[in-house]
Parts: structure tokens; C-alpha cells; sequence
């Protein structure tokens, strides 16, 4: 028995990418070749604008987009920032509605056979058209963008949780009456856990999709926020305001993308716990 | 004869009794008969292992005895009461085929898991406990370790620990060693063995590896499939305690050789 002990600590799963010199060459071979591709992209879009002297009203250059995302960034910063508080709180309020339906389902297959074909009518909706009546609803405010933030957010979240808390096989479950645990007990300890990896991967799709619900909405009524920046940029036929905008927006949603994947790592603290994506 | 069958208290009331059993499962196809009128006495303080093909409802039986499934006809009790009664007033420790270890769980932590289910000892003690026991099955120095991190022999023992953990006086085992290489089965083999004469408890143990029934047991039940029945209760005699080398001896080859005759006569 004590040689198993040995040998087990050298099969003991791999040094987690360690820390000193290592570490930087492997970030580096991990990056590098994203970079380099975005890199020679932004070289050749700029090459191909002052060598076929493409008009700015077409194609600005990326250097030109840059100038003006420095000269207009308060506004832009502002304008983002208005999204990405209806993006969020949409998020937030989704999430909060897909794993209570989740719930619903987990506990009555018929309210799940009842309830399912609305979540897939909510999710086949043209988002777009839905906006507007939104807007007539809720007014001109941040309310409609959330609204139609959570509606964007429901689905995926909905489906993995479902998913991930039945994921759990029957030999847990007999464990779990074994030692003599309560269905509450056995809900807390071990289904929790089993759907939280799906919940997040669900988050994952979701962050983007609030976003862009948000964005949506904007254009269909709204006084401030990156869509109205785009809506209006579209007015004046401002290619390089919409680019400006529009790359603003991609930063935000790569940073939100990335909230919810370190909140994925603070909740998903086990080793395997990660879904394979 | 070893310690452990030299203490049983007169062996008159068995531990677990099962009488004119018989269990039919609903199937797509029709019923099917997973079992058929199981007469079975499990002495207390023994050990004793259940053999036979797959398909011979060994685990059904495992299952019917610590009330998981009913029977359809027949009644099961367990120290004089019925198993659901058993299970709600003492427990069965159960160690299934899988480790069955929460991923989310230190080994630590899951050793803890029936003592914080069932709220018997106290918080501070409960973790004591726990390194008590995985010290006893040999894990000292793996309490933070999750179950992936683990192998799957010592996935095994801390599950063995965790049945362990509340102390109960019959531990049922579902083939635990079944997915283990056989060199680390071997080891386990001992390790039970061992854990089983430190503390008497009463073992029923499912296995289709005639070798390690013969080696462990003191009592082997041979079933047959289609409709599970059982077609043999045999003694084993072998003195205890035993040591892995008697595997090798000619008397435990003819044994073996005997138990298979049983198991393959059709």
C-alpha cells in the first residue's frame, strides 16, 4: 500500500502551468499567433486604404479610427457605458429568470412539457421586432434594453442548467439516500454543483447576446447609449464613427465576456469542474 | 478460526434474512424476472460474498437488503426489522462498483459528507474523524486532494472510508473492486480484510471474481441468472487470518476450481 502512495503522487494530475520562466513562453506561444493574424489584418487594411486610395466615407484606415476613438472617447466611454449597464442588469435578470425556470422543470416534467415551447417561442422571435413593442411598453429608459437583454439571455442559460442538474447519475443518488439525505440535502450538496458548470457555460453564450439586445433596443428608441451612437453615425454616413463604435462595443463585451469567466473560475473551484469548450 | 468468527454470539439471529423473495422489473419488452425465491440467511459478523454471471441480480439483492428497491413478493429483514426501518434507526455503509465521490469534494470532505447529512457528530469533531479514517485506510497526506486528482484504487478507499464514517454494522459492497487493475485489487483485497478484522461488522460482498470471493469470505453464495436464483450457499474453511500467498496453495486452487464447476454447471 505505501508503494501505491507513491506511485499515485507522480500520477497525481499534472502541475497546474507553473509560475518563473515558463510561464511567460507559454502565454506567448499561446497568444502569439491570434496577434499576429489581428496584427497583419490591420497592416494590410491600412496598406490597401492609401494604396487604392479608398475614400474615408467608404473605408476609413485603421490608424483614422484610432485618431478618432481618442479625439471622441468621453463620449464614447459614456455612451458604452450607458449599454453596459442595461447589458448587465439584462444579464443579471435573465440569469435570475432561466434558472427559476430551470427549477420549474427539474421539479415538474409537465410544467416543463407545458412551459419548454415558450422558451424556444421567446428564443425564435426576431429580437429586432420585439424591440420596438418593447419600447412602446417601457418607455424610452434603460428598462426596455433590459428587457430585451434577458430575453436574449434566457435561453442558453435555461438550457444548460436543465442539462446540468439532471446530469447527475443514479449511483449519486443512491449514495445520497444511503447516508440518509433529504431531497433538500441532496439538492444543495450535489445537484448545485453538477449544473453549475452548464449554468456558466450558458453565461458564456449569454454575455455576448446581452450586449447585442442592448444595442438593439437602442436603435429602436432610446436618447443615449452605443446604438444611438451607431443609429446616428449611420444618419451622417460617419464610417469612421461607426467603426469607432463599434469596436468600442466589441471591447466591452470581450471585458464582460471575461467578468464572466472569473466569476466562472471563483465558483467552479474543483479541479475538473470545467466543461470542455 | 479467526477472532473475528470466534466472537460471534451464537450465530442464532442472523444479521440479514431473505425470505421467498422474488422481484420483477417492468421492462419495454414485458416484466422481467430479475430474481427468483431467494431464501438467505447472512449471519452476523461474517463475511459474505455473492457470485455469479451478470445478469444474476446480484446487485438487485445488495439493493433489495438495504431497501433501495422492494421486493415484489417475499420480505427482507434486517436484524429483526424490516431494511427501510434498519436504514432510518442504524444505516447501512454501501461502497458501489464506482467510487462515487462528489468531484467537488476534498477526499476529506467527502469522508465528512454522512456525518454532515446526518448531523450525528458535531462540526469540529467531524473532520477529526475524517483524517481518522482516511488514515486507517491509508491516505494520510490526501485529505485536500480532490477525487481527480486521486487514482482509482485510492478513489475506492475513500469511499470504503466514507461508509466507514458513521460506523454501521453492515457494509454492503456492490463489485467496489471491479474497476481496479488486478494488482491494485489485490492490495484492496488486503486492505479489507484487514479493516474487517479490526472492528466486526457484517459484510455482504458482490463480486464475479471467484478469487477474491474465496480469498475474502467465509461464506460464498453462488446465484444463476435468468431468473436470478441462488444455486449454492459454500463454507469456506480456509483459516484466518489469511495470507495473500495461500492463493497460490493447491487447496485454494482446487477450491477454485470447484466454485467455477459450481458457477458454469448449467
Amino acid at each position: 500500500m505505501t508503494e501505491a502512495t507513491g506511485e499515485a503522487a507522480g500520477e497525481t494530475l499534472a502541475v497546474p502551468p507553473g509560475k518563473g520562466p515558463g510561464r511567460l513562453r507559454t502565454l506567448l506561444s499561446a497568444y502569439a499567433p491570434a496577434i499576429l493574424v489581428f496584427l497583419t489584418v490591420g497592416f494590410a487594411w491600412e496598406a490597401a486604404v492609401a494604396f487604392f486610395r479608398i475614400p474615408k466615407f467608404l473605408l476609413p484606415a485603421p490608424s483614422v479610427v484610432i485618431q478618432r476613438i481618442i479625439a471622441d472617447a468621453e463620449p464614447l466611454a459614456q455612451n458604452v457605458f450607458v449599454t453596459m449597464q442595461a447589458a448587465v442588469a439584462g444579464l443579471i435578470l435573465g440569469t435570475i429568470i432561466a434558472l427559476a425556470f430551470a427549477l420549474i422543470f427539474l421539479m415538474s416534467r409537465i410544467l416543463e412539457r407545458a412551459l419548454f415551447p415558450w422558451a424556444i417561442i421567446v428564443q425564435t422571435v426576431p429580437i429586432l421586432a420585439i424591440a420596438p413593442l418593447l419600447t412602446i411598453w417601457l418607455g424610452f429608459g434603460i428598462a426596455p434594453k433590459i428587457a430585451v437583454s434577458a430575453i436574449i439571455t434566457i435561453f442558453p442559460i435555461l438550457v444548460n442548467t436543465v442539462r446540468g442538474l439532471r446530469s447527475v447519475n443514479r449511483q449519486v443518488f443512491e449514495l445520497m439516500r444511503v447516508i440518509g439525505a433529504s431531497p433538500g440535502q441532496t439538492f444543495r450538496e450535489v445537484r448545485v454543483f453538477a449544473a453549475m458548470p452548464y449554468t456558466f457555460a450558458g453565461l458564456r453564450i449569454s454575455a455576448g447576446g446581452a450586449v447585442i439586445g442592448a444595442i438593439v433596443a437602442e436603435f429602436t428608441g432610446a436618447n443615449l447609449g452605443i446604438g444611438t451612437v451607431i443609429v446616428n453615425a449611420g444618419y451622417r454616413q460617419d464610417a469612421t464613427m461607426l467603426f469607432s463604435a463599434i469596436f468600442c462595443s466589441c471591447v466591452a463585451t470581450i471585458a464582460l465576456f471575461y467578468v464572466v469567466v472569473a466569476l466562472e473560475r471563483l465558483c467552479l473551484f474543483w479541479p475538473d469542474a470545467r466543461l470542455e469548450s | 478460526m479467526s477472532a473475528a468468527l470466534a466472537q460471534e454470539p451464537g450465530g442464532h439471529l442472523p444479521a440479514i434474512s431473505i425470505a421467498g423473495v422474488s422481484m420483477v422489473f417492468d421492462s419495454p419488452r414485458g416484466p422481467v424476472t430479475a430474481l427468483k425465491g431467494i431464501d438467505l440467511a447472512i449471519p452476523k459478523n461474517r463475511f459474505v460474498s455473492i457470485v455469479g454471471r451478470s445478469g444474476c441480480g446480484k446487485s438487485t439483492l445488495l439493493r433489495l437488503i438495504c431497501g433501495l428497491v422492494r421486493p415484489t413478493v417475499g420480505e427482507v429483514t434486517v436484524d429483526g426489522m424490516s431494511p427501510d426501518l434498519y436504514q432510518r434507526d442504524r444505516r447501512f455503509g454501501f461502497v458501489f462498483q464506482e467510487a462515487t465521490l462528489l468531484p467537488w469534494r476534498t477526499a476529506l470532505e467527502n469522508v465528512a459528507l454522512p456525518m454532515k447529512i446526518q448531523k450525528v457528530v458535531q462540526p469540529a469533531r467531524r473532520e477529526e474523524r475524517a483524517r481518522d479514517l482516511l488514515k486507517l485506510v491509508r491516505l494520510q497526506g490526501f485529505e485536500g486532494h480532490y477525487p481527480s486528482q486521486l487514482s482509482g484504487g485510492m478513489r475506492q478507499r475513500v469511499s470504503i472510508a466514507r461508509a466507514l464514517s458513521y460506523d454501521p454494522e453492515i457494509l454492503l459492497m456492490d463489485e467496489p473492486f471491479g474497476a481496479l487493475d488486478e494488482f491494485t485489487r489485490q492490495e484492496m483485497n488486503e486492505e479489507l480484510v484487514r479493516l474487517w478484522q479490526e472492528q466486526n461488522r457484517t459484510i455482504v460482498f458482490v463480486t464475479h471474481n471467484l478469487a477474491e470471493a474465496l480469498y475474502l469470505s467465509d461464506i460464498v453464495v453462488v446465484m444463476a441468472p435468468h431468473p436470478g436464483r441462488v444455486r449454492a450457499v459454500i463454507e469456506v474453511d480456509l483459516p484466518r487470518p489469511r495470507r495473500a500467498a495461500i492463493r497460490q496453495g493447491g487447496d485454494f486452487i482446487a477450491r477454485l476450481a470447484r466454485l467455477e464447476e459450481v458457477i458454469s454447471h448449467d
